[in-house]
């Protein structure tokens, strides 16, 4: 017997439980060091379950059959498993130990049969090489081998094959995984590592790709990590494009466009860029649906209305303690509702133009304000009070004589003059509602001065004085309250330029 | 708006000067937007491949490697992003034979030597942004070691009991960093393309 042919049948007895005490011991711990061994007897063991597996009275007939054509010495090229169904009974009978010896000794062949059948297993090829010619023989025939009723045996013979490849890939995982450590590359890259280890690294760096790969990565990240400029570069442009507007036109152009009073030569130019620019496109529809909701003075006039019957049947109890500040309320409310009525504008489809008057300015946005007590004064409340009342009436005339007569303290006449600015805006007395409103806003100190610039520059868009319009707005402005986005509005519709 | 020559936006770019970069941007950011759009990317597409557009002629720059022949600024910036683009689509299997080409570009821009820069850039942004994603002291650790900054002083700076942990430190730092790297499936795909 060759070695080979002596090892296998070690592993086949060890598979058997055939093995004494001192041959197992020996044989297990061969076994753990040996991954060739391992796999010879995992593949083994796979063998003996599948045959197990089967009807084992059907496969002790057909090995029966195929020990005695081979040791009659007639390969006749056919284990012939299924033929001779008669001997069925015969098989069925009792086998002696011998005997069933005998059929085990035959494993070796069923071996050789999955061999041919699983072609891509890692397996040996010793019985090719002990059988030779005969092999050749052996391995035709199986190819016409009749598998009809053996469908077990087929499955678990795939089954072992899958068993293999999954060994297969996990053996490739393993190979792949990095032999040297972040901590063996940097030394040998910073020219610490000892000669001893330097020597097989470098044998190994030649032959191993993947070393070779992992040492260049790490080369790469030095270089790459020192790049501060490019990082830095890269980190501004971010920047810029998360910061600014990506659009080659002013906003003068913008308004211009939308108003339909850009100039030739620079239209062109804002067309071309509108085509290709989805974020100018998106700005300009922005704008144009802002003047189309803004200038819905039935909706906004309507919702103001609304907006006024509820607070009012909410809060009239406590009114004459706390007068809430409605205008200012609604203000935040009409802005609010601009997105609304964005919705709102899309969906009627009726768009109107603005006109662009100042006129048209004004009317959209002067609302008078109501009284506000917690703005009042200490001073002779009797007379406020009624004032208060002929204002909330809108009683204007009534409500600047009775101001008039009025003893109010030096310090708090900013009270009187705002309320008397905004009966004569109401009165349509421009003028004179001015000089109330500088008195207020030339008081310095008061809670009145924001409105008054506010109402100033409405009553300049009235009496068509643009410039000292544009300055009280851009006072507005500069105060970034609540009147800051409807005077940068008007400005842009007076095509004022902003700063 | 004012309007900056060729070789004033080049200097810019050199000098990272905000006022150049934003006029890039302003000035042409919105056409290869609309191209990569048009050809089946996105908004945020479209800002890496701008982006990264500029690094790859910053690095041109940098090896004095730029000099418009036939072409200019603009004609080089859009045709190394449609180049950019052109291999992202390679990437997602987009055939480019589909390509909606709104951008002009000049095919002799497309040497060698910008296929390996843009190979590089590639690389070198994948480092980098994972690079970023590590802590500060990890940076500022693995920063110094690469610069050859002493272990000593290094120590001292980060304020390290011994040169010893520093070490230790820095081969945590930067496996970590290169676990990230690899973990990341654009790495994987660069390998593949190199192989």
């Amino acid at each position: 017997m060759t070695p080979k042919a002596e090892l296998f049948g070690r592993i086949e007895d060890y598979c058997l439980d055939l093995l004494n005490k001192p041959e197992r011991d020996e044989f297990e711990k061969e076994l753990k060091l040996n991954p060739e061994l391992r796999e010879e007897v995992e593949l083994q063991m796979n063998i003996q379950n599948a045959v197990l597996e089967m009807d084992v009275l059907d496969l002790k007939g057909k090995l029966e059959e195929i020990q005695t054509n081979s040791t009659n010495g007639k390969l006749n090229g056919s284990f012939e498993l299924l033929d001779d169904f008669s001997e069925f009974e015969e098989a069925t009978a009792e086998l002696t130990t011998e005997e069933l010896i005998e059929s085990f000794e035959s494993l070796p062949k069923v071996h050789v049969y999955q061999h041919e059948r699983t072609s891509n297993e890692n397996i040996h090829h010793y019985y090719k090489e002990q059988n030779g010619s005969e092999q050749v023989a052996i391995e035709d025939d199986l190819n016409g081998f009749d598998m009809e009723g053996l469908e077990g045996l087929e499955e678990a013979v795939l089954e072992t094959d899958i068993l293999n490849l999954r060994e297969t890939l996990q053996q490739v995982a393993k190979s792949v995984e990095p032999q040297y450590s972040v901590e063996d590359i940097d030394s040998y890259l910073e020219g610490e590592m000892g000669d001893d280890i330097l020597a097989e690294f470098e044998g190994e760096l030649n032959q191993n790709e993947l070393l070779q790969s992992e040492v260049n990565l790490h080369k790469e990240l030095e270089m790459a990590v020192a790049e501060n400029d490019v990082m830095d570069l890269r980190s501004e442009l971010r920047n810029i494009m998360e910061s600014e507007t990506s659009w080659n036109v002013s906003e003068q152009a913008i308004e211009d466009f939308i108003d339909g009073v850009l100039e030739e030569g620079m239209l062109e130019e804002f067309s071309a860029e509108l085509k290709e620019n989805t974020d100018l496109m998106a700005e300009v529809a922005l704008r144009e649906n802002i003047n189309s909701a803004v200038s819905e003075m039935d909706i906004m006039g309507l919702r103001q209305k609304l907006q006024d019957a509820r607070d009012e049947s909410e809060k009239k109890e406590v009114k004459s303690i706390i007068m809430p500040r409605i205008e200012i309320g609604s203000t935040k409310f009409w802005r609010s509702s601009v997105a609304v009525v964005l919705v709102l504008v899309g969906l009627l489809g009726a768009m109107q133009m603005n006109t662009n008057t100042i006129d048209n300015s004004y009317d959209k946005y002067f609302e008078s304000t109501t009284w506000a007590s917690e703005r009042s004064v200490d001073s002779d409340v009797s007379v406020i009070q009624q004032a208060q009342m002929y204002f909330q009436q809108n009683e204007f005339q009534k409500t600047i004589d009775l101001l008039n007569d009025a003893t109010v303290k030096a310090d708090e006449q900013f009270v009187p003059q705002f309320y008397k600015g905004l009966s004569y805006q109401n009165l349509n007395k421009y003028p004179s509602a001015v000089t109330e409103y500088t008195k207020v806003i030339d008081h310095g100190n008061n809670m009145f001065i924001e409105e008054a610039e506010w109402y100033k520059a409405l009553c300049y868009l009235k009496m068509n004085k643009r410039a000292e319009a544009k300055k009280e707005l851009l006072a507005v402005i500069d105060r970034k309250g609540h009147y800051e986005k409807d005077a940068k509005a008007i400005l842009r519709k007076l095509k004022y330029s902003f700063k | 708006m004012i309007n900056y020559t060729d070789a004033q936006i080049l200097k810019g770019i050199l000098r990272h000067d905000n006022l150049i970069l934003q006029y890039i941007y302003k000035q042409y950011y919105y056409k290869v937007n609309y191209f990569i759009k048009k050809n089946q990317g996105s908004e945020d597409d479209a800002s890496d491949i701008f982006q990264e557009a500029i690094i790859v002629i910053y690095r041109k720059l940098k090896e004095n490697d730029l000099i418009f022949e036939k072409s200019s600024f603009q004609g080089y910036l859009f045709s190394v992003c449609r180049f950019l683009w052109l291999k992202q689509l390679e990437k997602r299997r987009i055939e480019r034979e589909k390509l909606n080409d709104s951008l002009p570009f000049q095919e002799d821009v497309y040497d060698d030597n910008l296929v390996e820069l843009v190979d590089k850039n590639q690389k070198y942004g994948l480092y980098q942004k994972h690079f970023k994603t590590l802590s500060t002291d990890c940076q500022k650790l693995l920063q110094m070691f690469f610069e050859k900054v002493p272990l000593k002083e290094i120590a001292k700076i980060m304020g390290y009991k011994s040169e010893k942990y520093a070490k230790t430190r820095k081969y945590k730092c930067k496996e970590l960093l290169i676990k990230r790297i690899k973990q990341d499936t654009e790495f994987k795909k660069i390998l593949e393309d190199d192989t």
